[in-house]
C-alpha cells in the first residue's frame, strides 16, 4: 500500500537524527509585539526619530538626540541590535 | 448656608535640589581573600567527588558533606615568572593575588559570546588539578568516582574531551554527568513541575514529569548575569561617554554593581514612568563614586607671590639695562661713522684734483658730494635723536614745525628737489590732519554715548514702567534672534533644507559666467554685469558664508547677541524689582526640571568642573532595565522570546495533549544565580498567572539555596549509590569516548 509505505518512511526519517542538541534547544524568536522603550533613558517611548531611528520619550530627549554624533547614535542603536553593520 | 472653599496651593515651580548623598557607593576590586583550605583527612571509601561545573563558579567537594569545600571562578593564569624562573599557576580567585596573574588569566568559557560550553581545556585541567590537590586526593591516580555537572544538551565533543581528561589525565575510575538545575530540583523535593534554571550564561526551562525530564521540550534563553554585566557596561558607556574608557573599571566591578543595585521590577512600564520623577528620586537613584584625582589648585602664599613679583621685576630691569647698553654701543659706533664721513667730506673738499676727489667718493660708493652731504646730515639727525632718548645730553631739538610752506608754491616754480620735498610735506600734512580728525571723532563719540546714557536715565526716572517694558521687549527680541540664528545655522548643516538649497543657488549664480540667465539684458556688456558697483552687492558673500561652529570668526562681524542679552539683563537686574536672578535666561534652563539631568545626575546639582563629580555614575533606570531583559529580550536586542512567553508556549502549545500538562504550572521551580535578584519569583508568578488559565494553578517557588543546591543535589544523588549513571573507565575505553549512561537527572544521548 503506497500511502502506508510513504507514511512509514516519513516517520522513520523523522525519527533519525538527534532529538536534542545544543542549538535545537535555543529559544525561538518572539511572536508577541515588542514594547518600545526610549533608547536614551529607558522610559516608555511613544515616538521614533525618523532621521536616526532612535525611540525617545519626550521632546527634551529629542533635543539630546539631535545633538548626538554618528558614533553615539550607532552605539545606542547597537544596544538593541539595530545598528548598521558594514561587512 | 456656610460656604467652604479649600485653599488651592499652586504647584511649586521649581524642584528643590538636594545636597549630595552622604555615603555614595564605591567600587571595589575583587580582593585576594586567601587560599582555599586543603584537606588531608581520610574519607570513607564509598564517597564520590562532586564537581558542579558552572559558568560562574566551580564548586567541588565530597559527596557526604553538606556543602562544597571549594568555590572558585573558572579562571586560571599560568606563566613563567622571570625573576623566579619558575612556572607559576594561579587558579580561581587566586589570580587576584598578583597583577601579572590577573593580566594573564583565562576563563574556561568563551567570554565574548557568553556561552556555557567549555572552551579552554587548559583551564579545566588546571582547575581539576587544583580541586584534587585541595581535596587531598592523589592527582595522578584519583581513586574516587566523580560526579560532574554539564550544560543541558552538552555537545558530544565537549563530553568526550571531559571524559578523556578525567579518565586519561587523572585516572578517575568512574564518571557520571548530570544537569545542575535537575539536581537542584531533585534536592528540593520536586516530582512534576517546570524547572527554571536561571544560570550565569543562560536560562533553561525544563519540564519534569514524574521525575523524568522531557528534554525534547526544554528551551534555553541566552540571558544570564554575564549578559547583564555586558549590557550594563554598554549602557553606562553610552550614558557617560569617556568615563568607562581606558580600562578604569573592570568587568568584575560591573558585576558587583549588577549584584548590588539591580532588582526585578514588579510592573515594568509603570515603574519606569515613575522612575525619573523628582519626588523620591534620591531613594531610587544610586550614586556610584569612581576613583578620581583631585585637580591641583596651586595656592601660593603671600610670601611666594611677592618673591615671584620681585624676580619678574628684576629680570625686567636686567633686560632694560642690557638694551640700554646695546643702544649706547650702537650710538658710539654711529658717531664714529659720522666722524669718518665728516672727515671724508673734508678730504674731498680739500682734494687737489677732481679726479682724486672722485676716487675718494667712489671708495665709499657715493655718486657725488651732495649725496655725501645728505648722508652726513641724516646721520647727524639720527645721532642727535638717539642721544636725546638715551643719554639726554643734548637739549631737545625744536619741535617739528607744522608749517608746510612748499604747498603754497605751485608746481612749476619748484625744481625736482623741491617737488620731492613738496610731496613729502603734503604727506605729512595729510597724516597730521587725519590724526586730528580721528581724535575729534572719538571725543564726539564719547560725548554722544554719554548724552544717550543721560537721556536713558531721565527716561527711566520719568516713566519707569515704560522703560521696563521697552527693556523686556528688547530682551525678548534678542532671545528670539539668538534662537533664529541657531536654527538657521542648524538648517545650513542639513543638506536638504531650504536654507541650504538657497545657499547652493547663490553660490552657483556667483560662480557662473552669466548669472542673469541666458538672455542678456539690452545694453549690458558680456563681461560687465555691474556687480560691485553698488556696495550692497558684497553682502551676498556674507550670506553664503556658512559660519561653521568650529571657527568662531563668523561671529565677529555679526552682532554679539549673547553679550547684548547679558547687558540688557544686567540693566534689568539693577533697576527692575521684578526681574530676579531666577528670570534671567540662565535660570530659565532650570536643571531641576530637566529629565535628562535626573537621568544622568540624579536630584543633585552637577558641577562640570569638579573632578569628583565628573567621576560619578548614577544608576536609576538601569537598576530595573538590566534584569528586565529576561522578560523582554528585545530591550537588549536579543532575538528570542521572553521567559514568560516561553513558559506559556511550552505549557499551552507544546505540551498540549500531554496528561501532565495541567500539573506543570503548579510547581514552577526557580533555581540558579539569577533567582537572587529581588522580586524575581514574585514577578514570574504574577506574569504567569496573567497568561495561564485559572485551572493551571500557578505557583512559583525558589530553591532553598539557589546557588549551592545544584551541588547538594548532585551529592545526594551520588550518595544514593545505586551506581546508575556512572560510566567506568573500562566501559569508556571499550565503548568509545561519547558513551553516556542516561539517568533521570542528566542529558540524553544525542
Amino acid at each position: 500500500d503506497l500511502s502506508r509505505l510513504v507514511l512509514e518512511k516519513n516517520q522513520k526519517a523523522a525519527q533519525t537524527g538527534p532529538s536534542v542538541t545544543y542549538t535545537s534547544i535555543a529559544a525561538a524568536p518572539s511572536t508577541r509585539p515588542k514594547k518600545r522603550y526610549c533608547d536614551i533613558t529607558g522610559l516608555p517611548a511613544p515616538y521614533r526619530d525618523s532621521k536616526t531611528g532612535l525611540y525617545y520619550h519626550n521632546k527634551e530627549v529629542y533635543a539630546v538626540i539631535r545633538g548626538l554624533s554618528t558614533a553615539q547614535i550607532q552605539e545606542y542603536l547597537a544596544l538593541r541590535g539595530a545598528a548598521t553593520v558594514l561587512k | 448656608m456656610p460656604h467652604f472653599t479649600l485653599p488651592i496651593h499652586p504647584p511649586t515651580n521649581t524642584n528643590t535640589p538636594l545636597p549630595a548623598p552622604s555615603q555614595p557607593y564605591l567600587l571595589s576590586d575583587p580582593p585576594f581573600t586567601g587560599q582555599l583550605p586543603s584537606s588531608r583527612q581520610q574519607n570513607p571509601p564509598g564517597t564520590a567527588i562532586v564537581i558542579d561545573n558552572g559558568s560562574s563558579s566551580i564548586r567541588a567537594g565530597w559527596s557526604h558533606e553538606a556543602s562544597p569545600r571549594l568555590q572558585f571562578p573558572p579562571l586560571m593564569a599560568r606563566y613563567t615568572d622571570r625573576k623566579l624562573a619558575r612556572r607559576l599557576t594561579f587558579v580561581g580567585s587566586e589570580i587576584y593575588f598578583d597583577g601579572t596573574a590577573r593580566g594573564q588569566s583565562k576563563s574556561a568559557y568563551d567570554t565574548s559570546t557568553s556561552s556555557n560550553i567549555i572552551n579552554n581545556w587548559d583551564v579545566v585541567e588546571g582547575s581539576l588539578e587544583y580541586i584534587f590537590a585541595k581535596l587531598g586526593v592523589n592527582g595522578q591516580n584519583v581513586d574516587r568516582p566523580v560526579v560532574m555537572t554539564e550544560p543541558l544538551a552538552n555537545p558530544a565533543y565537549a563530553r568526550r574531551t571531559m571524559s578523556e581528561l578525567l579518565f586519561e589525565g587523572f585516572g578517575v575510575p568512574a564518571v557520571a554527568y548530570g544537569v545542575d538545575s535537575l539536581f537542584s530540583y531533585d534536592f528540593n523535593g520536586g516530582r512534576t513541575g517546570l524547572v527554571v534554571g536561571a544560570g550565569y550564561t543562560g536560562t533553561h526551562v525544563i519540564p519534569v514529569v514524574d521525575r523524568q525530564p522531557l528534554l525534547s521540550q526544554a528551551t534555553r534563553l541566552d540571558w544570564g548575569r554575564s549578559q547583564c554585566v555586558e549590557f550594563l557596561t554598554r549602557l553606562l558607556r553610552a550614558k557617560y561617554p569617556g568615563l568607562l574608557t581606558g580600562g578604569k573599571i573592570t568587568e568584575t566591578q560591573i558585576e558587583d554593581l549588577v549584584r548590588e543595585h539591580c532588582y526585578v521590577s514588579q510592573s515594568y512600564s509603570s515603574e519606569m514612568l515613575g522612575m525619573l520623577e523628582w519626588s523620591g528620586l534620591e531613594n531610587r537613584d544610586h550614586l556610584v563614586q569612581l576613583p578620581y584625582q583631585e585637580k591641583e589648585v596651586v595656592v601660593k602664599t603671600d610670601e611666594e607671590l611677592r618673591i615671584a613679583e620681585e624676580r619678574k621685576r628684576e629680570s625686567g630691569r636686567r633686560l632694560q639695562e642690557q638694551a640700554a647698553k646695546m643702544r649706547l654701543e650702537k650710538l658710539v659706533r654711529k658717531e664714529q661713522e659720522l666722524e669718518y664721513y665728516r672727515d671724508l667730506l673734508l678730504r674731498v673738499q680739500s682734494a687737489p684734483t677732481k679726479k682724486a676727489a672722485r676716487e675718494l667718493l667712489d671708495e665709499d660708493e657715493f655718486k657725488d658730494e651732495s649725496q655725501l652731504d645728505r648722508r652726513i646730515k641724516e646721520m647727524e639727525k639720527s645721532v642727535r635723536k638717539q642721544r636725546n632718548k638715551d643719554v639726554g645730553d643734548l637739549e631737545e631739538e625744536t619741535a617739528e614745525v607744522h608749517t608746510y610752506p612748499l604747498l603754497e608754491i605751485p608746481d612749476e616754480d619748484l625744481d625736482e628737489e623741491g617737488l620731492k620735498s613738496k610731496r613729502g610735506q603734503r604727506l605729512l600734512k595729510a597724516n597730521h590732519d587725519a590724526r586730528a580728525r580721528a581724535k575729534a571723532e572719538k571725543a564726539a563719540e564719547a560725548s554722544r554715548l554719554a548724552s544717550v546714557q543721560r537721556e536713558d536715565d531721565l527716561y527711566r526716572e520719568r516713566d519707569f514702567e515704560g522703560w521696563v517694558e521697552e527693556r523686556r521687549s528688547a530682551r525678548q527680541t534678542t532671545i528670539q534672534k539668538i534662537k533664529d540664528r541657531d536654527r538657521f545655522k542648524a538648517d545650513l548643516g542639513n543638506r536638504k533644507s531650504q536654507a541650504s538649497q538657497m545657499r547652493m543657488k547663490a553660490l552657483a549664480s556667483l560662480a557662473s559666467d552669466n548669472p542673469l540667465g541666458r538672455k542678456r539684458r539690452r545694453g549690458q556688456d558680456k563681461e560687465d554685469d555691474g556687480f560691485g558697483a553698488d556696495d550692497g552687492d558684497w553682502a551676498v558673500y556674507r550670506d553664503i558664508q556658512r559660519g561653521n561652529d568650529e571657527d568662531g570668526e563668523g561671529d565677529e562681524e555679526e552682532e554679539d547677541l549673547p553679550a547684548q542679552l547679558k547687558s540688557i539683563e544686567a540693566e534689568l537686574l539693577k533697576h527692575d524689582p521684578d526681574f530676579t536672578e531666577q528670570s534671567t535666561q540662565e535660570a530659565m534652563r532650570d536643571w531641576t526640571k530637566s529629565l535628562y539631568h535626573a537621568f544622568a545626575h540624579g536630584p543633585y546639582a552637577f558641577d562640570g568642573e569638579s573632578a569628583r563629580e565628573g567621576a560619578q555614575m548614577h544608576l536609576n533606570v538601569e537598576r530595573i532595565r538590566v534584569p528586565e531583559v529576561l522578560f523582554q529580550p528585545s530591550i537588549a536586542g536579543v532575538d528570542q522570546a521572553g521567559i514568560v512567553e516561553l513558559i506559556e508556549t511550552l505549557i499551552g502549545n507544546r505540551m498540549a495533549g500531554h496528561p501532565a500538562q495541567s500539573l506543570l504550572a503548579k510547581d514552577v521551580f526557580v533555581t540558579g544565580g539569577y533567582a537572587l535578584f529581588k522580586g524575581f519569583e514574585a514577578r514570574l508568578e504574577a506574569e504567569l498567572r496573567g497568561v495561564l488559565p485559572v485551572e493551571a494553578g500557578v505557583r512559583v517557588r525558589k530553591a532553598r539555596d539557589p546557588t549551592l543546591d545544584a551541588w547538594r543535589g548532585a551529592a545526594q544523588w551520588a550518595g544514593q549509590g545505586d551506581g546508575g549513571g556512572f560510566v567506568t573507565r573500562g566501559e569508556w575505553m571499550e565503548k568509545g569516548g561519547e558513551y553516556l549512561k542516561e539517568h533521570n537527572l542528566g542529558n540524553v544521548f544525542a
